[in-house]
């Protein structure tokens, strides 16, 4: 797999003397779930909006797509990326779903004849073609985030960092978000780098890149790096409920794999059941 | 009795095109010193119903009590400020109603508003600021140096100082990180066994089943059950068909039982869900 | 919940409906203009009848038009009537203690209702029957030759979109913010003034926090999708000016015209 991001000795400070981000490496894998998993003030926000360019880093570098982030090449990394952030309302720019998807088509100079079969196509995309007229206020949480994800979406990027963009949400637009962005993922082969500190969600992701006080203290495969219990614990995060499970199962002398999969789990304890 | 509804209705913008129905005939009985968890659709009324409690609301019709005092649709407003003391609501996102200039005089803002004097109200806020897990030391700062998380304890401290009976919260944890989040139900345990009724309107079942004793369950402006967490957890066709969530553990029980297995649906310990499916492979 | 129309538009379909905003907003101006040249009964009679005209095209209820009127009969009525007693000019017509009342004065006084009256329904017309991001549009085009000189004119009319989207959002803040307060025992409308000045700091520090997160967090949300003010940008809605939006504008400049030459010549 190639890379698709890398990030080489990135720091980063608000204040001239503190650095939120100390000094971070890492690469995200083209077409990969990656999951950057971390408390809150871990700095994970902060990497998202590094990426973005919101923020100038202090040094370092960012290479998204073969090109280094700097002043002057800002727009064609960002045409690579798209971002929902946490906020469902302070994204959404237009006075309804259709005028919100427009913003980002009218900012790259689309040709207005071509935008309204742009908008309906996106819209279908996430299933908000019947509400295309409405606004904001009278949209869910999750419905909203649909529609960022629209407009993402209708700019071609090939990555889409979410910055904690369940987190303000209730069940049932986390779902929906999560099920949206896990099917773009495996059917558009987009990349996905996903903020959180769901540590469920990062259980089924494809890399885990663990943050603590703007260092990266570990990353690799989820059931590599979740299941270090006490390094998972120190960093104020849960253990995944699985791997709980497992391992009080394990001390109990019966001979289970340590598991971060819920499913499998399942399977393994189900078989073991049947065979008895 | 601590909480009696008693055929509530509430309707939004009564007499006009846009009036909305919200509370349709809710009848309730919430016990003193219970830790009752709301649930429901969004939609269904939990945050009209909650602001009856402290009189911000007034019903339509039919009656509220709390205590004795007693809420109807003539009720004067003024009459009803001592409920607001009584009655402590935290709204979603309670961080966003900080405004002082110093977390001090942001804490004692509550108590004061109640007539307690300023000096009798800066040893509570001594005390609280305590009980939300910060030190002394952040009585000077401005609220506004915080973290959000941290911002969201003094919103909390700052109800909490006004000594309510009865503490609702609207998804108090909404955005908070695990850790956060657990400090945060801890916090509202200790503060029910030390007697206090508490209201915890959550979209969460983990916490539910893991921090409550009773469980309302509303429906399209209804009360459609009211059961003990207990009870509420081993119906689990009924939760599903309310498009509920269940608890991580409830549903990972229910598929171990489809295959074999016959465990209790409303275990909350995993230590006993650990014992019992080892217990069962053992048989 | 609250559900406010904002700027009084009414949601229907009309000939005035459909003209270009443009189209409007410049009327409205040309028309406003020639409200204050002095053409006699005459020429408000006919300004009043092509004024009756648009109100009846644009399907708007008398009382809606009467709706918009009322709040200002209290200003009117204040200054016809200083009007009626200051100015001393023509032929005394009452004498009541030292209360004197001339011709002139009610001629003006007239003048000054038939204006007012004229100015509020033109007003109400263009506002009801166009929409406020249409009016931002509308202005933003007719602005445009100012961007030469430096004008930031399409900053402007970002600024007012977004305000406009935001509104209810803001005011559905703030009710939550009273919610708030008010269960920490503010009571907006009660107490001496030192409490009622608190009451609104209470509401207002965290309405201006929250708007300023809210206009950071936008920011962010706006340069991730490649806003830039300074570049070229298309834009979704277009204006389309048709036929109808000619013939409307001529007849505009003809009444306009009308009553500028009837106020010279008579």
């Amino acid at each position: 797999m190639e890379k698709i991001i890398e990030v080489k000795h990135l720091s980063f400070g608000y204040d001239e003397d503190i650095l939120t981000i100390d000094d971070i490496s890492f690469q995200i894998q083209k077409g990969s779930y990656t999951t950057i998993l971390g408390h809150n003030g871990s700095g994970k926000s902060t990497i998202a909006k590094l990426l973005m360019g919101l923020l100038e880093k202090k040094s370092g570098d960012i290479i998204v797509g073969g090109i280094s982030l700097s002043e002057e090449t800002l727009s064609q990394v960002r045409n690579q990326m798209g971002i929902v952030f946490q906020n469902p309302d302070n994204q959404f720019i237009g006075s309804t779903v259709r005028d919100d998807i427009a913003f980002g088509l009218e900012n790259n100079c689309v040709d207005p004849a071509l935008m309204d079969d742009i908008i309906n196509e996106y819209a279908k995309k996430v299933n908000m073609y019947e509400f295309l007229d409405h606004e904001p206020t009278k949209l869910s949480g999750g419905q909203k985030q649909r529609v960022a994800i629209a407009g993402i979406l209708a700019m071609s990027p090939s990555i889409i960092i979410l910055d904690e963009a369940t987190s303000m949400l209730d069940p049932r637009g986390k779902n929906e978000i999560n099920a949206l962005v896990h099917q773009l993922n495996k059917d558009k082969n987009m990349t996905i780098v996903s903020i959180t500190h769901d540590i469920e969600e990062a259980a089924l992701s494809d890399y885990v890149i663990l943050l603590s006080d703007g260092h990266v203290v570990d990353e690799g495969k989820p059931e590599d790096v979740l299941m270090k219990k006490d390094e998972i614990e120190r960093l104020s995060l849960d253990i995944p409920f699985a791997y709980k499970v497992s391992e009080g199962l394990q001390k109990l002398g019966i001979s289970i794999t340590n598991q971060i999969d819920r499913e499998k789990l399942v399977k393994e304890l189900c078989q073991l059941h049947s065979k008895k | 009795m601590s909480i009696t509804f008693k055929e509530v209705e509430h309707t939004y913008s009564a007499d006009t095109p846009f009036a909305y129905h919200a509370l349709k005939g809710v009848n309730l009985n919430i016990k003193k010193g219970s830790m009752t968890a709301l649930i429901g659709h969004t939609g269904s009324g939990k945050s009209t119903l909650i602001q009856h409690i402290n009189a911000l609301l007034l019903p339509t019709s039919g009656q509220v009590q709390i205590e004795d005092i007693l809420i109807t649709a003539t009720n004067k407003p003024s009459s009803l400020k001592p409920l607001r003391k009584k009655a402590g609501l935290v709204f979603q996102f309670p961080e966003y109603q900080l405004f002082e200039e110093t977390i001090l005089k942001d804490i004692i803002f509550g108590p004061k508003n109640f007539g307690i004097s300023e000096e009798e109200a800066i040893k509570i806020a001594k005390d609280m600021i305590q009980l939300v897990g910060l030190d002394e030391s952040y009585l000077e700062r401005s609220p506004f140096d915080l973290s959000g998380g941290q911002k969201r304890r003094i919103a909390i401290a700052g109800i909490l100082a006004m000594n309510p009976d009865i503490l609702i919260l609207d998804e108090p944890t909404a955005g908070l990180d695990p850790q956060g989040a657990k400090e945060m139900l801890q916090l509202f345990k200790k503060v029910n066994q030390e007697g206090k009724t508490v209201i915890l309107v959550s979209h969460d079942m983990n916490q539910v089943l893991e921090y409550c004793d009773d469980v309302v369950v509303m429906n399209h402006g209804h009360v459609e059950k009211h059961v003990t967490v207990n009870e509420l957890f081993k119906e689990t066709d009924y939760l599903t068909s309310l498009s509920i969530d269940l608890p991580i553990i409830t549903s990972f029980i229910l598929k171990l039982n489809e295959n074999g297995f016959h465990l209790d649906p409303s275990i909350k310990d995993i230590n006993v869900l650990i014992q019992e499916i080892g217990g069962q492979l053992y048989e | 919940m609250n559900n406010m129309m904002f700027g009084k538009y009414i949601p229907i379909d009309s000939f005035i409906h459909r003209l270009d905003p443009r189209l409007k907003i410049g009327s409205l101006l040309l028309l406003l203009i020639a409200v204050f040249f002095d053409a006699g009964f005459l020429g408000y009679g006919i300004l009043g009848i092509f004024v009756i005209i648009m109100a009846l095209l644009s399907h708007i209820k008398v009382s809606q038009i009467l709706k918009a009127i009322k709040p200002m009969l209290f200003m009117m009525a204040f200054l016809m009537i200083f009007n009626l007693l200051f100015i001393q000019q023509g032929n005394l017509l009452i004498s009541i203690g030292f209360i004197k009342i001339y011709d002139q004065a009610v001629l003006q006084t007239l003048y000054i209702f038939i204006r007012l009256i004229l100015i509020i329904v033109m007003t109400t017309i263009l506002t009801a029957t166009t929409k406020p991001l249409d009016l931002t549009l509308g202005i933003e085009h007719l602005l445009s030759p100012f961007k030469r000189i430096g004008f930031p004119t399409h900053e402007v009319a970002m600024m007012i979109s977004i305000a406009l989207r935001f509104i209810p959002t803001l005011l559905e803040e703030t009710q939550r913010i009273m919610k708030a307060q008010a269960s920490r025992g503010v009571e907006f409308s009660e107490g001496t003034l030192k409490e009622k000045i608190l009451s609104i700091v209470s509401l207002i520090i965290p309405l201006f926090i929250s708007a300023f997160q809210r206009a950071e967090d936008l920011a962010n949300a706006m340069e991730s999708r490649n806003y830039n003010p300074e570049a070229k940008r298309t834009r979704y809605k277009q204006l389309v000016w048709t036929v109808s939006d000619t013939i409307a504008f001529l007849c505009v400049i003809v009444i306009c015209s009308a009553m500028v030459i009837m106020s010279i010549v008579l």
